[in-house]
């Protein structure tokens, strides 16, 4: 079914607030990447990595150097945190079917984050200081628990070990590997359950982080 | 050259000459309609409930929209800027 747009949406597009796109390198001459904090310049954006336009809201989100921003207010508004978008795609939100009437809950917009995984890599990536993981050398590197016992939501994970002492958790896919890091950075070893078999709770690939941004 | 898909038929993209071209059969072929006024860093299209294919492409000078399927495209949000945080 093709994506459908109305014609009063699409008009109030053409009518939004102003911007200026520049399309210059992610990256500093020495390498570091600029996602700290906007320049105070008149372009709140920097570069544009990416856009979409949302069917439903008329929205047009510019994917930016500098976070999500929403264009087609006046004056824009910025929806994420400072933060590098590299990549974006818009996964429009659900609509009603005559099956289901009921309309949705409003979608976040952009203002909360979820950590899928722990492979992505910090906002930090790139600043003085930081140093890129080493997978190959576990114990060297800085590792960032992205998502940890106190930040992680508990309603989903309920004691799933994966989530403790700062510890993030894998997919399980990854599990054999994650294990391997877990020997090589953490205290903790899996809990002895009756069964002798793995903790109960929540599957460690499920148990994320939502944050407001 | 970047590309987007307005339905599961119809792509659109913007090439580094800054023109823009469209495939109606999946990105098998694709044809010239139009050209934006400056280099592109997005794009992105969609069906109105007319059935025109509308599409809006980033440049350097903004964001460029055009309601007739590519063929011409006007600066939708001038460079400018002003935003709330």
């Amino acid at each position: 079914m093709p994506r459908m747009i109305s014609t009063r949406a699409a008009q109030a597009l053409t009518g939004v607030a102003a911007l200026a796109l520049l399309a210059t390198a992610c990256t500093s001459p020495g390498g570091a990447a600029q996602n700290s904090t906007p320049p105070a310049t008149r372009n709140p954006f920097g570069h544009v990595h990416g856009m979409a336009a949302d069917p439903d809201t008329g929205q047009v989100l510019l994917a930016t150097h500098y976070g999500l921003f929403d264009v087609s207010t006046e004056p824009a508004e910025k929806l994420s945190p400072t933060i590098d978008l590299m990549g974006f795609a818009w996964a429009s939100p659900p609509r009603p079917t005559p099956a289901t009437s009921t309309p949705p809950a409003t979608p976040a917009q952009g203002r909360t984050c979820r950590t899928l995984s722990v492979s992505s890599i910090p906002t930090t990536a790139g600043k003085p200081g930081h140093r890129f993981p080493d997978r190959a050398n576990p114990t060297s590197t800085p590792w960032p628990p992205h998502e940890t016992a106190s930040s992680a939501s508990t309603a989903n994970c309920g004691s799933a070990p994966m989530a403790r002492n700062g510890v993030p958790s894998r997919p399980p896919s990854n599990r054999w590997r994650w294990q391997d890091r877990l020997k090589a950075t953490s205290s903790w070893r899996p809990q002895k359950t009756a069964s002798n078999g793995p903790p109960t709770g929540a599957t460690p690939g499920h148990c994320r982080t939502e944050r407001r941004c | 050259m970047f590309t987007a898909f307005a339905d599961p038929r119809t792509a659109v993209g913007v090439a580094p000459d800054s023109t823009v071209h469209i495939s109606r059969d999946a990105g098998n072929a694709w044809e010239q309609t139009g050209k934006v006024s400056a280099p592109a860093a997005a794009i992105t299209a969609a069906v109105d409930d007319g059935g025109e294919l509308r599409i809006w492409v980033t440049t350097d000078n903004g964001v460029e929209h055009s309601a007739d399927g590519g063929a011409a495209f006007n600066t939708a949000i001038p460079t400018t800027s002003s935003v709330v945080r």
